[in-house]
Formats: structure tokens, sequence, C-alpha cells
């Protein structure tokens, strides 16, 4: 009960607020209420006392009754995230998420938190309060687990991992350059997992009024979606080991993908010609001209040069705007008056699921229900069609996980042809681990090994 | 801005000392041609110049324009760069592109940036300094004091701060690279005025009625011209190392256009495994800017070999 009311709390409330406040009664009043409370240690947990969530309670300890809004297949993987866990009422004593709470975590698992220095270690001791018994399902096998932060080059951890004074990475992955050689050498430290994402994928502003508002052609939107080589796009992430393309919204491992492609071309290469006489059918023979927001870290630049001169290739110019990463979320994809004024046309953010298995709700929902528009939406583009929003009612309601994943292809097939955006591929997550580590289990939910797993040898 | 002026002490050759009918300038051109150094270095640095003008031909003869993709010869299915080879000389990089005719085109962002950032700076700082050095008194103060505000001035912290504001492009980066450069320049300029304001000639044409305007154009800024010259020469590699500074960050020209410091910037994930796509941007870098530093250097030794150094620093 304390998990979910924290949830909210004015300090530092959930990341992902809709998949509570949409399905628990009385949940968004708690929140709107919470908002208000001053953020102080005394004030959070006068409220948290006081106020009830309408739709939950509980009858005994060990029981929790919900009452939803309307049926929700999903609602265990919603709370199965590690944003509800069970809190504990020690923590009314600390100021969410401040540096005295994270001094003083409580456990349930298997292992502790015995030391914590912000960006510079965490150490993990067994939690004595745990048992074997209670818990087939999470081990106790290494003795310690200390992690060490402030390492921000991946071929640094690399080398350690090698040299065998690091066992595990703990959030970067295998540089893509040295992918190559580590398969070519068939080296078994090397672990590939499918991440079950969409990432990187091209999204259109469809409130752009550049261009005599081009972008709300469906057709012009659908002659792009031939433009793209896909392949080029997976070389700039480690090639075709690491990358495939992709053609739908609903990346393969989740729910509702059923393996389809609307805008085919050989090979995944895009196909100017194509692209080029469709614009022309659309009213465009001379080409465009559209404004790409892009990061300036990581692989992204690269992918922006790739795609503009894909586009180039059918007759689009492109010109770039590079922004550093907060930018380019704050003041361009998530706010609508950025959209509409058209400081962007095209963009290229990135999708991973918050969960796996019954997931609509955190792939098709956040991205293309265009109900929930607004700042900080992620349905950057404001895509909004009422046939996909009335699909995405009809597949969190049902109960019937076949005819939901029905719902979801059907949502995924209208907005593909819709082309609302341009899906690129699908990756795998590329994880190194020193030779001494046995039972490496990979979790997607936190794209690395289960440490509950991992034993030495 | 450490500036990596090298101090070579060259001896002074015996028929330095001026002859009659010798302008001093026409006695510096002598020493020049005389020191191998320079000889050197000029010749490297019109060979840099020869191939910004040239990049096309590069692009022609490889038959590989600066921005294309050769996804298919010009990487691996893996996504890797070529090594260097008979398709591409330099090898290519990231996505495929040929490194060599990048860097020939990235010759001219870094000239083109280096030379305009240069004269812009050159241009505020003699005006700025002259006028604080010889009107002095109120205008000198307040004058020195914006110079000492720029110099100041975190440069690179700055510079980040002023292009995500403004947005990057060649002219910005122009911009931003003269103004943290022309209060050095104003600097020197003052305290030249202020020695030259109080010469006999200056005095001799004062006391002949020549206006304030005439004497500091006419009179004190012709002399004013070797340390000019010597300063400009000195300021291009520093501004050709912002400018790879800021496109090594992302903050410099916008990309496809090839500019040595984002190649630098690229190549890092491939160090490893590809180590012509750092090696070769690299050394065209450290190449030039030594090239305009000795030839920095040569000239000033050569317009004064006698006086001690004037140490450009900030």
């Amino acid at each position: 009960m304390l998990g979910l009311k924290r949830l909210f709390n004015p300090v530092s409330p959930v990341g992902a607020p809709g998949y509570f406040t949409d399905t628990i009664v009385g949940m968004k009043q708690y929140a709107d209420g919470f908002a208000k409370v001053d953020g102080t240690v005394p004030a959070i947990a006068q409220y948290i006392r006081t106020h009830d969530i309408a739709g939950v309670r509980a009858p005994n300890d060990s029981t929790l009754v919900f009452k939803l809004i309307r049926p929700a297949s999903d609602f265990v993987n919603i709370l199965a995230m590690p944003f509800a866990s069970a809190a504990p009422k020690e923590y009314l004593g600390y100021l969410p998420d401040g540096a005295a709470f994270r001094q003083h975590t409580v456990s349930d698992g298997p292992y502790e938190i015995v030391k914590y220095v912000p960006n510079r270690e965490i150490d993990l001791d067994h939690n004595p309060a745990w048992s074997q018994s209670a818990d087939p399902i999470r081990h106790q096998y290494v003795d310690r687990i200390q992690i060490r932060e402030g390492q921000p080059d991946p071929g640094t951890v690399q080398q350690q991992i090698r040299a065998g004074t690091a066992d595990l990475e703990w959030d970067t992955v295998v540089p893509t350059a040295d992918i190559p050689a580590l398969r070519a050498g068939r080296d078994a430290r090397l672990g590939l997992y499918p991440a079950l994402d969409t990432n990187p994928f091209l999204v259109f502003n469809l409130q752009s009024p550049r261009n005599g508002g081009a972008l709300r052609n469906v057709k012009v939107r659908q002659a792009l979606e031939y433009a793209i080589d896909k392949v080029a796009i997976g070389q700039i992430y480690g090639g075709p080991a690491l990358n495939t393309p992709l053609n739908q919204v609903i990346p393969p491992g989740n729910v509702g993908y059923q393996a389809f492609n609307l805008y085919p071309t050989a090979g995944d290469r895009g196909n100017a010609a194509t692209c080029r006489r469709l614009l022309g059918q659309a009213g465009y023979p001379s080409g465009l001209t559209l404004k790409y927001v892009y990061r300036t870290s990581g692989n992204h630049p690269a992918v922006t040069q790739s795609v503009q001169a894909d586009l180039k290739a059918c007759g689009v110019s492109v010109k770039l705007i590079p922004q550093p990463s907060a930018d380019f979320y704050g003041k361009y994809l998530s706010s609508p008056a950025a959209a509409k004024a058209g400081q962007w046309d095209i963009a290229a953010p990135g999708w991973v699921p918050d969960w796996y298995g019954n997931n609509g709700r955190s792939i098709i929902e956040p991205l293309f229900d265009g109900r929930t528009y607004g700042p900080n939406s992620v349905d950057y583009g404001d895509y909004d069609n009422p046939v996909v929003n009335a699909q995405i009612d009809k597949a969190l309601a049902e109960p019937d996980l076949t005819k939901a994943a029905a719902w979801w292809h059907q949502a995924d097939l209208q907005i593909m042809k819709d082309a609302a955006i341009i899906p690129f591929q699908t990756q795998k997550t590329a994880l190194f681990r020193s030779s001494r580590v046995q039972n490496a289990i990979y979790l997607p939910l936190s794209q690395n090994y289960d440490l509950t797993q991992v034993w030495l040898s | 801005m450490t500036h990596g002026g090298l101090q070579l002490g060259r001896k002074p050759a015996a028929d330095d000392v001026a002859g009659p009918g010798r302008s001093p300038l026409r006695i510096a051109w002598g020493r020049l041609r005389r020191d191998p150094v320079a000889v050197v270095s000029a010749a490297v640095v019109l060979l840099l110049v020869a191939v910004a003008f040239a990049a096309p031909l590069v692009a022609r003869i490889t038959g590989h324009g600066p921005d294309v993709q050769f996804r298919e010869t010009g990487l691996t299915s893996d996504g890797l760069p070529v090594g260097p080879g008979a398709r591409f000389w330099l090898g290519t990089d990231d996505l495929g592109r040929d490194v060599l005719v990048r860097i020939a085109y990235g010759t001219r962002i870094s000239l083109v940036v280096g030379v305009l950032a240069t004269v812009l700076a050159v241009a505020v700082g003699v005006v700025v300094g002259l006028l604080a050095g010889f009107l002095g008194g109120v205008v000198d103060t307040a004058l020195g004091r914006l110079m000492d505000v720029v110099l100041s001035f975190p440069f690179l912290l700055f510079a980040i701060a002023l292009v995500s504001i403004a947005g990057s492009s060649l002219t910005i980066s122009v911009l931003v690279i003269a103004f943290f450069s022309w209060a050095t320049v104003g600097r020197i300029v003052r305290g030249q005025a202020l020695s030259i304001r109080e010469r006999d000639y200056v005095e001799a044409a004062r006391s002949l009625g020549a206006g304030a305007a005439r004497i500091m154009f006419r009179e004190v800024l012709p002399n004013l011209v070797a340390t000019v010259i010597v300063y400009t020469t000195l300021l291009i590699p520093t501004a050709i190392v912002f400018e790879a500074t800021l496109s090594f960050l992302g903050l410099g020209v916008v990309p496809p256009t090839p500019s040595w410091g984002s190649m630098l910037a690229d190549s890092l994930q491939y160090y490893q495994v590809a180590w012509w796509f750092a090696l070769f941007p690299g050394l065209a870098l450290l190449v030039t800017t030594l090239a305009f530093n000795l030839l920095g250097d040569a000239v000033r030794d050569a317009l004064d070999p006698h006086t001690a150094r004037l140490s450009v620093r900030s």
C-alpha cells in the first residue's frame, strides 16, 4: 500500500504515471492531491497517513484489493514493475530518493545494499532477512556484489573484464567496434540478447506546417517509408549480427507481433526510385525540405547522416538541427508548441518497452494514442487516429491474451498504413562477462544479467 | 588558449644589419627566405591552401564525393571502416566515406574558419587596442577592463554555452572564435600604441597640427604592421585548433560537412580497429598547426631578431 502511495510523492514522482492513474480507481485524484503537498518529510507522511487511494484497500496484512477504472488484462504486469514494489514504513522517515533515503534502503531480496557512494560504488551483501525457502526463484550464490561506477568509456570496462579485474558490466554494453572480433573468435564470454526494442525509429511531426503541411499527407509519409536503407542503420550499430531490420511498430518478442511489411524494398536497403515516384504522385515531384532535429551524442549523428543521405537520394533535402539530449526531448519532441510551430519535421528517437509479455500499454498505447497528446507525451508526432484509439481500448480491456494480441496487431497494421513512423530495426544487447561467471541469465527488464542467478567458478 | 609558440632562438645572420636603401620589410623578407624552417613551413601552408582549393579535384581523382557513403565497398558487413588500400587511399570512416576526400574538404573548413576568425579578431583587436592605447584616459580604462573581462572568460565553457544557445553553424564558429581571440591582439596593440604615441615623430606630427585620427592611422598604425603580421600568423593555428575543438564536441560545423575535429570525434569509438580514421585527420591538424606556428615564429624573428620575444599568451 505504502509503495503505491509513494509513487506520486511531490519530490520524486514516478516517471510513468499513466500506468497507475489510467487503471486504478482514485489514483488520479490521489496523485493530484499529493502534487500540492509540500516536499517535506512530515508533509509527505501526513498526506500518506490521512489520504487513501479510493480503489485500493488492504483487508489484511497479505492481501491487496484493487478496483480498476476499466478491465486491464495487463494489470499484473504493471504491478510487477519495480515502481510498485512494497515499501516499508521506515521509508516515511526520509525524503523520497533523497540522500538519506539512499543510505537507508531496505531489501526484501537476497542481497542488500551495505555501502553506497553516489556515482562511485554500490556494495551488496547477503540479506540476512531473506531465506531461500521463501523465495525459490532468486538465489544467493555469490557472497558479495561490488559495483564500481565512474568509468564512462565502455572500451575501458571491456578491458577490465578481459583482464579479470571486473566480472560483469553494470550499465555499459560491448563497444560495437569490438563485436566482430569477439564473434570471429567465438569468444564464449560474449552474449547477444534480443533487446526486443525498436531503436531508433523515424517519427514524423504531423503538426508541422512546413512544406504546406506535407507531412500531414499520408501519401508523402508512405513514399518516405521506401527511402531508408535499414541495413546501413544496422551497420552503424554493429552490423546484422546485432540489428534486424524492422518494418512495423511492434518489435518481435512483444504482444501482438506478427511480421508484416507494407513497404518492402530489396534486402531492406531502401529504394530511392520508388520513394521519388510516390512523392511525385503525392504532389511533391521536386521533393521537400525537412527539418531533422537530432542528438549530438553516441551513434545519433551517424544515423542522422545516413538517413539524410537516403532522403537526399529521393529528392528530400534535410536541414539538420543538432541538439544535446536534454533539449532534444525538452525543447523539441516533448513540446507541442515546438511541433505546432514546425521547429522540427522528423526525428529519430528510440523505444524500449517498460516490460515484456503483455505490454501493448508500453508500446502502442504511449506512442500512438492520440488522446494522450500533450506536453511530455511520447506520441511525439501527434498521431491520432480514432480507429487505432478504439483498438487500443479493446486490446487493453480484453482478458483473453490471444484476442488482445490480435487487436494490437490490428493497431500495428493501421499505424503502418498511416505511416506514422518509419521503423528502422530491432536490436540485440551485447554483454561481456569474465570467464569465471557461470549461469549468466539475461533479464530483459534490466537489459543485463540477473545477479541473483550467477555464480563464480 | 595556450599557444604553442616555439622559441627556436636562431642567431641573426651577419648581413642582417640594414644596408642603405633597404626597407625594414625587405630586410625581413630577405631573412625569411634564408630561414629553412620558414621556407619549409611556408611551403606546407601553401600546400594546404592548394589542397583546400583542389578538394574537388581530389574527389574527382578518387571518384568519391565528400559526403557519399559507400555502404557496400567502404564498410565491412559489420559496419566497420575499411582500411587504406587501392580503392580508399586513406581508408574510410564509420559511414563508409573516403577519409582522404573528407580531409581535403576539411582543409577548407579549417583554413576558412582559421583565417576568417583571425582576420576578424585582428581587425577588432587592432581598432580597440589602438583606441585604448592612443586615446588613454577613460577610454583606455573602459576598453582595458573589457579586454580583461574577455580574457578571463573560461573560453571553452563559454563557447559551448554560446553555441548551444545560438545553434551551431560556420558563421557562429567564426564569431565565437574571433570573440575569444581579439582581446589578446587588443592588449598587445594597446601596449605598442602606448609607447609609440610618446615617440618624437608622433610629437612632431602633433605639433604640426595633425588630428588624432590622422596620427592614429597614418603615424602609429604603420609601426604596428610588424606586430600585427606576427600575431595574425600565430592566431591562425589557434583558431584552427579552436574550430577543431568545437567540431569535436559536436558544436562546430553541422554534419555531413567534413571537419577534422568532427572526424576525430567520430573516430573515437573505432580507434582500436580503424587506426587510419583517427590518425590521418589528427596528422592533418598537427601538420597544419605546426606549420603555421613555425611560420609565425620565423616571421617574428625575421621582423625583429634583436628584441626580446613578444610572447602570445592568454
